[in-house]
């Protein structure tokens, strides 16, 4: 099953007409949970991760109860073992499934050598998402901050609530579980917006990320292509991959949308950043405020680190290089998280170096701002200062995107190798997969991102001025959504339309 | 300790206009690096302890919230 194919969309409309019919009868709960594990086991292609994920929602379930009866008892100490326990228990099982596929897939090439053929490594769908909402879940109960759930059924919905099972967002059990504990009557205003949303989403996804994704795999295997070709490549891969995430988080916020559950945005116009930092703002904020609250924030504060800190003599010093180190830390995780080649872990302190650098020298930046005249207010800066963080971010995106990092090494080497302006005039683009007309239109749809991305910085409310317009309207945008899909979809052969690139982490 | 606070707030960003502020955090006027400075800050000048659960957002979105978060922090 992939998100494209007939069976999602039969999952999703029984769902739908079940849930729905179900409203009055408190069951509501039993068809999310038994679409979940649908989705688990056919996504997965197998019963064994559902399983895993059934054993892993039981014993941390057990685990904040129990977590939950030492605090009330006051033994805070025990409180904190057990939550530990259950970290180790719940982040073990995450780390064991990213790193052991990586083993795994060592394993496979090392057999297929020798002419034995290991089938891939199954892992639940998901896994990176619900782990980290399970640790926050932990967390909290351990800090006070919410009691332990007390219905495994609710619990276990929680945990496994399909739409974000897909590619996220990290729910948190505060915002998320009472949503799904009340009953949902059908609400054909939302129904609509939802409904507009999924084709926002997969048009996102079908007709502007994979027709990127043609040229840009084309040139990466391409071991010819060099200087602009494949600088080029990657600057519209940072489109791809916004417009495949972020598509499939509207699919995902639709549908849930829809159902009555209103989850965490992911994203907030993150090309619209002047800074490193302030991208991390708005790009994948679930994981960014996750790593915020629960690694940063106390690793910063730890008794050690402070200790550490309260050495230095100059008091600005004090109170930032602690945050700059935690920094390198969190953005490291960050990078383990996408993938445990040394590539992401070198691509998680590229992007600590301009997240630190900003804090040590943000006062510094300003004073010389001030001398300089310069409004940070003004259209020209921030264009200049916006580039220039689309550049840095560029220059990252080898890392991700490169199988290793001595392909990402080779890639940047080869970008610099030649200087090649002529490309875009001599037709050499055009034997990428894309002809001029594709190549024109990837041109347009990654303007229209743009422009969609300027108007959601202004403000522009789209959800309120979509539910504000005429029934003609919005029954017209809807049509022209999906036939756009229909018409400059991409959908060729040996192209996987529905492998969502967030999918896989 | 009112005026105080202030003016570590002040030092941390003098753009803000604190006395009317009411969602330094959820508007996000302080950043991670801003909290960091000030809860360091407020620990040296009041000689409290404060940890990551302190740093909820409902305990910093304004001047008169960080007053209340130190005021509880002296009387504990």
């Amino acid at each position: 099953m992939t998100l494209t194919s007939p069976s999602f969309f039969l999952l999703i409309l029984c769902t739908f007409v079940l849930y729905f019919l179900l409203q009055k009868t408190g069951c509501q709960r039993y068809v999310l949970l038994a679409a979940s594990f649908v989705l688990l086991i056919f996504m997965s292609g197998s019963i064994y991760p559902a399983a895993a994920v059934l054993f892993l929602a039981a014993v941390s379930f057990f685990l904040g109860l129990r977590i939950d009866k030492a605090q009330k008892e006051k033994q805070k100490n025990k409180a904190r073992r057990l939550m530990r326990l259950g970290l180790v228990l719940d982040l073990g099982l995450l780390l064991y499934c990213k790193f052991f596929r990586f083993t795994w897939t060592m394993l496979q090439q090392a057999a297929a050598k020798g002419g034995v053929v290991l089938t891939d490594l199954i892992v639940p769908i998901g896994l990176s998402y619900f782990t980290l909402s399970i640790a926050a879940y932990l967390i909290d109960i351990a800090h006070k901050k919410h009691e332990a759930e007390t219905d495994f059924f609710d619990y276990l919905l929680f945990v496994t609530y399909f739409p974000s099972l897909i590619q996220g967002p990290i729910n948190l059990f505060r915002k998320t579980a009472p949503q799904l504990k009340a009953a949902h009557a059908f609400d054909p205003e939302r129904a609509r917006s939802g409904i507009a949303r999924i084709i926002w989403g997969y048009f996102k996804k079908m007709v502007i990320a994979d027709r990127i994704g043609i040229f840009v795999i084309a040139v990466l295997k391409d071991e010819n292509a060099v200087g602009w070709t494949l600088f080029s490549a990657i600057v519209l891969f940072s489109f791809q991959i916004y417009a495949d995430f972020s598509g499939g988080i509207d699919v995902i916020m639709g549908i849930s949308h829809i159902l009555g559950i209103d989850l965490a945005e992911n994203f907030d116009a993150p090309f619209m950043a002047c800074s490193v930092p302030e991208f991390w703002k708005r790009w994948h904020k679930t994981l960014g405020e996750w790593m915020e609250k629960y690694v940063y924030y106390p690793l910063v504060l730890s008794k050690p680190v402070m200790k550490l800190s309260k050495k230095l003599e100059n008091k600005y010093l004090r109170s930032v290089l602690a945050a700059a180190l935690a920094s390198f830390a969190v953005f490291i995780l960050v990078g383990i998280w996408h993938g445990t080649g040394w590539n992401y872990v070198v691509y998680g302190g590229y992007q600590a170096v301009f997240v630190a650098g900003a804090a040590l020298m943000g006062p510094r930046q300003k004073k010389l701002r001030t001398a300089l005249h310069i409004n940070d207010k003004a259209l020209w800066w921030k264009l200049f200062t916006g580039l220039r963080t689309f550049v840095i971010l560029v220059f990252g995106r080898y890392l991700s995107r490169a199988g290793s990092l001595t392909q990402a090494f080779s890639l940047y080497k080869r970008t610099f190798s030649v200087w090649n302006p002529g490309i875009f005039t001599d037709g050499s683009l055009l034997s990428y997969g894309l002809d001029k007309a594709g190549l024109l239109l990837t041109a347009v749809l990654v303007v229209f991102l743009l422009f969609t991305e300027v108007l959601t910085r202004r403000g522009f409310a789209w959800q309120e001025t979509y539910r504000r317009s005429s029934f003609a309207l919005r029954t017209a945008l809807c049509f022209t959504g999906l036939f756009l899909i229909l018409v400059f979809g991409v959908y060729g052969p040996g192209y996987d339309a529905s492998a969502f690139i967030y999918q896989s982490f | 300790m009112r005026e105080k606070i202030l003016a570590i707030l002040q030092e941390i960003n003098s753009d803000i206009d604190f006395e009317n502020e009411a969602a330094l955090i959820d508007d996000e006027l302080l950043d991670s690096f801003s909290v960091i400075q000030l809860i360091t800050e407020l620990m040296d000048a009041f000689d409290i302890e404060l940890d990551a659960d302190d740093l909820e957002p409902e305990n910093l979105n304004s001047l008169d919230s960080i007053v209340e978060l130190v005021r509880s922090k002296q009387e504990a």
